[in-house]
């Protein structure tokens, strides 16, 4: 826009005076790019953390399905083949990590009640006491632990939701107890995260 | 005076305006981020409503398959009281509860017994007790080709009371329930999560050649559903709700089952 300025006679063209008539439009446009550009970046950004949410919930889901099998966990541990289904699923979806634990229906009481949700808790909980556990004999009764060494992921709270939990069954190998009693109910945790 | 003759004459009046359309214009140009920038927030707030709400229910339904599942491989004491004739023995002897069922079955000539339903709501109870205490539910055992009753009816209504650790559970047993009644409840509840499925039950032995009746299919349905969703209580004085009507239709001689948690599961 090149407009003949006042006392130029038509033959000088200004510059600062174009500008000038030119600044109170520009502060309108400035804010709508601002606005515009800050409601762009604000959406961006809730969007992929939604979609990673999503996707920790698909993930969670997967895994829980795959770990259960057909609702019978013998021996408390579930089985290698289903351990690196699961597995081979949570590395379908980008940077998920899981961990599942068989727990008593106490335990897990204990674990949803408590202060902190953590995989330390989790796996606490499913290790503190062999009597109660969901493992004979006090060994690892975490069946499933895909994560990496930041020990960050071991302490950081779990969000509620990306904690599914399904109901199975436990049989117990071997005699059993004097008592006979070699089923038990039983609940598969599965927590995944990012 | 003469500086404002001047401006008017001059095209310097011209300019002004040339200046306010470009405001004017600037303002549109405002007008239409801020209200793209809506639009956006808009659609923001929606995204992954759908899919958070999809995935939500697909979780209830792997959940209420596990519980089906895992009612298949449930403990069930064959010495238990309701199942003895002689009394309360003092050993535990376990087995499956779907192996325990169909000797059952066979033994009463082709029907659920007390003891059966009994089995069947200390497993519902124990099952559905980890974190799905929100929610109703009805296990129905019938005829796959639905030409006869339901054979066992057991629905829960209702959340659990007392103190967390001990809590009780009442399951309702539903011996006259009639096919048509169950029907009319599945097409007239909302929100309802359904895992059906097939077993093969032995009606046993035919009285008048001594041999064996050929095994017949039966469907096993799991239906779950919110609290309250469809009627928070089981009384038949309230029909307007589907379980109310159900519960009224399925008559009052329905064992109930005072369920309480006791260690790992429950007692009924």
């Amino acid at each position: 826009m090149r407009w003949k300025t006042q006392g130029t006679k038509g033959k000088a063209k200004g510059f600062v005076t174009v500008i000038g008539f030119d600044i109170p439009s520009i502060i309108p446009i400035v804010a709508g790019l601002v606005i515009f550009f800050g409601s762009l970046s604000y959406v961006l950004l809730n969007v992929n953390a939604k979609n990673a949410e999503l996707d920790i919930q698909r993930s969670a889901l997967s895994i829980g399905e795959t770990l259960r099998g057909d609702g019978l966990i013998v021996s408390g541990t579930l089985s290698n083949k289903n351990l690196n289904s699961a597995c081979e699923n949570a590395k379908n979806v980008r940077g998920v990590k899981f961990a599942a634990a068989v727990l008593t229906p106490q335990k897990l009481q204990a674990f949803l009640q408590g202060s902190t949700q953590t995989i330390a808790d989790l796996r606490n909980q499913a290790t503190g006491a062999p009597a109660n556990a969901a493992c004979d004999s006090g060994q690892y009764c975490d069946v499933c632990t895909y994560e990496n060494s930041n020990a960050s992921d071991k302490t950081n709270p779990l969000p509620a939701r990306i904690v599914n939990i399904y109901p199975v069954i436990y049989q117990k190998t071997g005699a059993g107890t004097a008592s006979g009693d070699q089923l038990d109910y039983r609940v598969l945790v599965v927590a995944a995260w990012k | 005076m003469e500086v404002r003759k001047t401006l008017r004459a001059a095209p310097c009046g011209r300019l002004n305006e040339r200046g306010q359309a470009s405001i004017f214009d600037a303002l549109i140009f405002l007008t239409i981020c801020a209200g793209l920038a809506t639009l956006l927030f808009t659609q923001t707030i929606n995204y992954g409503k759908n899919e958070t709400q999809e995935l939500s229910f697909r979780y209830l339904r792997a959940y209420s398959s596990s519980v089906y599942k895992a009612l298949l491989w449930a403990p069930a004491n064959r010495n238990d009281p309701a199942c003895s004739a002689g009394g309360a023995p003092a050993s535990l002897v376990q087995d499956f509860l779907l192996a325990y069922t169909k000797e059952r079955f066979a033994v009463n000539g082709g029907s659920m017994d007390p003891c059966v339903e009994k089995l069947y709501a200390k497993s519902l109870a124990s099952l559905t007790d980890s974190v799905k205490r929100d929610y109703e539910y009805l296990y129905a055992v019938s005829d796959a080709t639905g030409s006869s009753d339901p054979q066992l009816v057991l629905y829960k209504a209702g959340r659990p009371t007392g103190a967390l650790g001990s809590e009780t559970v009442t399951l309702s047993g539903c011996n006259a329930a009639r096919a048509p009644d169950l029907e009319e409840f599945v097409n007239s509840a909302s929100s309802l999560t359904t895992v059906e499925g097939l077993i093969t039950l032995p009606p046993g032995i035919d009285p008048a050649t001594g041999s064996p009746l050929p095994a017949k299919a039966y469907k096993t349905l799991l239906l779950m559903w919110p609290v309250g969703k469809n009627g928070v209580n089981s009384d038949p004085s309230y029909p307007s709700t589907p379980l109310g009507a159900f519960a009224g239709a399925c008559g009052a001689s329905g064992s109930a089952f005072n369920c309480t948690k006791s260690g790992n599961q429950y007692n009924c």
